[in-house]
């Protein structure tokens, strides 16, 4: 099955994983991402009817830790952010 | 046990007749000269040489390239992405913390493509590195800079992770060995995340020890990554063991068919012969759900990393612009626009197109499906085999700029490596054989934390095939 440029709406997609696309990037990908869409088709070949999905590699179910307070400086994650007031994050006024 | 590269140099300073000093001093050397022709590392560190520890521990001071993806206290780290330029991470990543602890001597940071996305490291924002055999070549990705600082000899051994072959392919371009664990034997906590049900973190090193060696320092469960798992301790070492008597290798015909450069193919076949003489029984295997795992593994890798990439906000940590018009929904697609180059781009995009409604079932669950059937057969293959083999690529390291305006051809290139990462399986790649002067990759798959069977494989093939592997570029021509 073949996707024409519209249908993959590569600027409407862009806008909503917060990307804003050049006039130059919108031509490239409308054509690039319909033709890697279309490889993606495969998989409607494949014999899949009455498989379970495998969302995870490993059988791991409900990992759990000790209910303890372990120290971080949170200090110094704070500072990447820039400016810092009062452990707070300063950031221009919306 | 036969004295390759890295255990011999592991004797020389156990006995003193190799100075620690004098040791990291040339390491340093090798850096500053082959650098500015091989582009391995963003970051290389300042005075590595004074943090080796009094005492040594299991690595023994030798040197470690770290991929920038992996978190190093203090130490930029930029996934090889303007978007998080001048990002210092607060802590160390577990495996970064074991290497310190093993004695382990970090020189710098490893040239990558973007967050890991791509197969050349020709992605990354700071410039290509080069391959040490040929530097108009490609050294394979995406942890190329780690492959080529390990082949030059601008260190000794190297981290890199492997999301779908991105510590096989580029150890198979430059002719290194590298080895990807079984998911959840390696801690990825530090590791900054593309696709995290498939990635894991890996060494690479000049030889089966060295890798053997590395992975001993850095496996194990880890209780801050939910997903390690808990295993006794292994070291890697002792099973480099002489001789493959008993052994049951399975060749996968589907990595064997078309496509495959047939020079490559004749030089898997050698290693059979190979593998035969050192006692293994070698068959054909059929793993026919394979031809759908490239499909599979980029709808999951891009549906991850869509995902993992909306964390990159230009607020809390990286990039950051000055903010226009009191509009932060235009700040964001600023900083994600300038920020990200065009195949994180590519991939984002498409990540939320194959999750979005319509498509959800279509491409993501399908995709996961396909996962169970290649598990499924991967398991089944193993209650016969101890291990399986074939190419970890199907063609030989290509020119810098030949594939890259094509995305869909680069992501063939991948077709030998993903099939294990959508299973979780352990797998090395070690060099086997030598093309027009460029190295070839011999794959070994293995069973759920059998790294033990594939490393005796390969330590025994590595030693049988006694190749002589001089690249181009390295300490020992400058």
């Amino acid at each position: 099955m073949s996707y024409p440029e519209s249908k993959l709406e590569v600027k409407r997609i862009a806008s909503l994983v917060r990307l804003r696309l050049s006039p130059e990037e919108e031509k490239l990908f409308s054509i690039q991402l319909s033709r890697i869409v279309e490889f993606f088709d495969q998989l409607d070949e494949a014999p899949v009817d009455g498989v379970e999905p495998t969302f995870h590699p490993l059988e791991i179910y409900n990992v759990f830790r000790e209910d303890a307070v372990s120290p971080y400086p949170g200090d110094k994650l704070l500072n990447l952010a820039g400016k810092v007031k009062d452990r707070y994050i300063w950031i221009p006024r919306m | 046990m036969k004295e390759t590269y890295t255990l011999k140099l592991i004797r020389e300073i156990e006995s003193g007749s190799l100075p620690l000093d004098e040791y990291l001093a040339r390491k340093r050397e090798a850096i500053e000269k082959l650098e500015p022709l091989l582009n391995s590392f963003i970051t290389v560190l300042k005075g590595f040489e004074e943090s080796r520890s009094e005492k040594l521990g299991l690595l023994r001071g030798l040197t470690v390239a770290v991929k920038d993806n992996i978190c190093v206290e203090g130490v930029e780290t930029t996934c090889g992405s303007l978007i998080l330029k001048g990002y210092k991470p607060s802590y160390d990543a577990t495996v970064v913390e074991r290497i310190k602890n093993c004695s382990g001597v970090i020189t710098g940071k490893a040239n990558m493509d973007e967050f890991a996305m791509g197969s050349t490291t020709e992605w990354s924002a700071f410039g290509p590195t080069r391959n040490p055999w040929d530097p108009s070549r490609v050294p394979g990705g995406s942890s190329g800079g780690s492959a080529a600082a390990v082949a030059s000899g601008e260190s000794d051994l190297a981290l890199g992770s492997d999301t779908g072959g991105s510590i096989r392919c580029p150890a198979s371009f430059c002719g290194v060995v590298g080895l990807k664990p079984t998911y959840g034997l390696v801690s990825r906590y530090g590791l900054i995340a593309y696709a995290n049900s498939l990635e894991q973190i890996g060494p690479i090193a000049r030889d089966v020890y060295g890798c053997a060696l590395l992975l001993t320092a850095i496996a194990g469960y880890d209780p801050r990554d939910s997903t390690s798992v808990k295993k006794p301790y292994i070291d890697y070492r002792t099973a480099l063991i002489d001789g493959l008597e008993g052994f049951r290798i399975g060749v996968i015909r589907e990595l064997l068919g078309e496509g495959v450069d047939r020079r490559i193919a004749s030089s898997i076949k050698d290693s059979i012969y190979k593998l035969e003489s050192l006692g293994a029984c070698v068959e054909e295997v059929s793993i026919p759900s394979i031809s759908f795992a490239l499909p599979a593994y980029y709808v999951i890798a891009m549906a991850e990393a869509s995902s993992n990439l909306a964390r990159y906000d230009g607020v809390r940590y990286g990039m950051k612009i000055p903010v226009k018009d009191h509009d932060w929904g235009k700040y964001y697609e600023d900083v994600r626009s300038r920020g990200f180059g065009l195949e994180v781009k590519r991939r984002i995009i498409l990540g939320a197109y194959v999750l979005s409604a319509g498509y959800y079932d279509r491409y993501y669950i399908k995709a996961l499906k396909v996962r169970t059937l290649i598990r499924k057969e991967f398991m089944d293959a193993f209650k016969i085999f101890d291990a399986l083999i074939g190419p970890s690529m199907p063609i030989l390291p290509f020119k810098i700029g030949e594939k890259i305006e094509d995305p869909l051809e680069l992501y063939m290139c991948d077709v030998d490596t993903v099939p294990v990462n959508l299973a979780g399986l352990p797998a090395i790649s070690i060099p086997c054989g030598l093309a027009e002067e460029l190295p070839i990759g011999l794959q070994i798959i293995g069973s759920y934390f059998h790294e033990d069977s594939i490393l005796r494989i390969a330590y025994n093939l590595e030693a049988a095939l006694d190749l002589k592997l001089n690249p181009r570029l390295s300490e020992v021509c400058i």
